[in-house]
């Protein structure tokens, strides 16, 4: 058992390296998993993610200078890592936004690790018609249940610009619903 | 105090009932308990599922590529083995090699002084005219005077309008070995010879 500040002693000494980052592993893969997942949708794609990002985490331990949380920043290079995987999709296929949307519902629809029925597939329809930050905040707010003043430590955004985007989200999927 | 009654209340638990629990159990109860809720708010509400067992196994795959490879060590004599016996064999490769080789260079020059020699004495043959006429074959001479007396004496007797061509052709077969003879020795020879010089 590590307090942050123990793990981050740990981590720079190279004897206790691995067994903190096994300690990581376990306490934050699944928190990780789930930022990733509702970015991507598609399971196979947030196993990629996954492990890109705790490679990343292993080899740039080091460099942890503890300026923000280890969880924050932890969660900053999961949520590069997922999009960063989108991004490259878009470019690989030279499709608009808009198309890759569509294109990750279809397979999200294919997917075997989703059972979700007519209306939760309307839901991320909807989602994926906000603005990347919109849908982050929205995520993080109404899934993971987190308070203004953490998502503010996680995205290193003013509370209130927070609440502004949380709302101008919520008013738009309303609205999205409503109409379809 | 408060602590120490806990204790033994567990002790009088335990060995009233005979019940124990794994070392960490309720830890990892806790944590299972609350994987099991987020999964399941996961799918309640987004309707993402996951493969069995699929956070055991991800870790463990991400512990093995995050893994370093292990080196392995080799010991002194095993390197000395190896290395006598990889040196040995380059020794004996090259010695073979070289063996070769002198036998291959030592058959090329002897290829390249024939080669030499045959050229040398064709192009001494070729400006040696008279030489070059003693190696031309019977038979060259004879298919080459055929043609050639067809040609020459038919045509210039066409030419001079003595005979018609018929008639020209027809002569040639009748006449005398003792003029043929003649007429080889004066100009046959002579333009076999330049001819086959030329074809050279």
């Amino acid at each position: 058992m590590y307090t942050d500040a123990e793990l981050i002693v740990a981590i720079k000494n190279s004897k206790e390296k691995d067994k903190a980052f096994k300690y990581l592993l376990n306490t934050y893969q699944e928190r990780l998993y789930w930022h990733i997942r509702k970015l991507v949708l598609i399971h196979e794609d947030a196993d990629d993610a996954l492990q890109n990002t705790f490679l990343k985490i292993y080899k740039n331990l080091h460099t942890f200078n503890g300026n923000s949380s280890l969880h924050t920043w932890m969660y900053r290079i999961a949520y590069n890592e997922a999009i960063n995987l989108l991004n490259d999709r878009n470019k690989k296929s030279f499709i608009s936004s808009e198309e890759t949307n569509t294109k990750i519902l279809n397979n999200l629809e294919e997917d075997v690790y989703f059972d979700g029925d007519e209306i939760i597939l309307k839901l991320h329809n909807a989602l994926l018609m906000l603005p990347e930050k919109q849908r982050q905040v929205f995520n993080l707010k109404y899934f993971d249940e987190l308070k203004f003043r953490e998502i503010s430590n996680l995205l290193g955004t003013t509370e209130g610009a927070l609440k502004a985007s949380y709302h101008i989200a919520v008013k738009k999927l309303e609205e999205y619903l409503i109409t379809n | 105090m408060k602590e120490s009654n806990k204790n033994i209340e567990n002790s009088k638990k335990k060995n009233s009932l005979g019940y124990t629990v794994p070392s960490n159990y309720f830890d990892n109860f806790q944590k299972r308990l609350f994987s099991e809720i987020e999964n399941k708010k996961h799918q309640t509400n987004l309707g993402f599922i996951l493969p069995e067992n699929y956070f055991e196994k991800v870790n463990k795959q991400i512990l093995n590529n995050n893994k370093p490879k292990e080196r392995k060590v080799i010991s002194f004599l095993m390197v000395n083995k190896w290395l006598v016996s990889s040196v040995a064999a380059s020794i004996a490769f090259l010695f073979l090699f070289n063996f070769i080789n002198n036998s291959e260079i030592a058959k090329n020059q002897n290829l390249t002084n024939t080669n030499i020699n045959l050229e040398i004495d064709s192009v001494q043959m070729q400006n040696d005219a008279i030489l070059s006429s003693i190696l031309v074959e019977d038979t060259a001479v004879n298919d080459y005077m055929d043609t050639y007396l067809l040609k020459n004496l038919v045509i210039k007797d066409i030419l001079s309008n003595i005979l018609s061509f018929e008639d020209a052709t027809l002569a040639t077969l009748f006449v005398e070995e003792s003029n043929v003879a003649d007429y080889i020795e004066s100009y046959v020879i002579e333009d076999l010879i330049f001819d086959n010089i030329q074809y050279n």
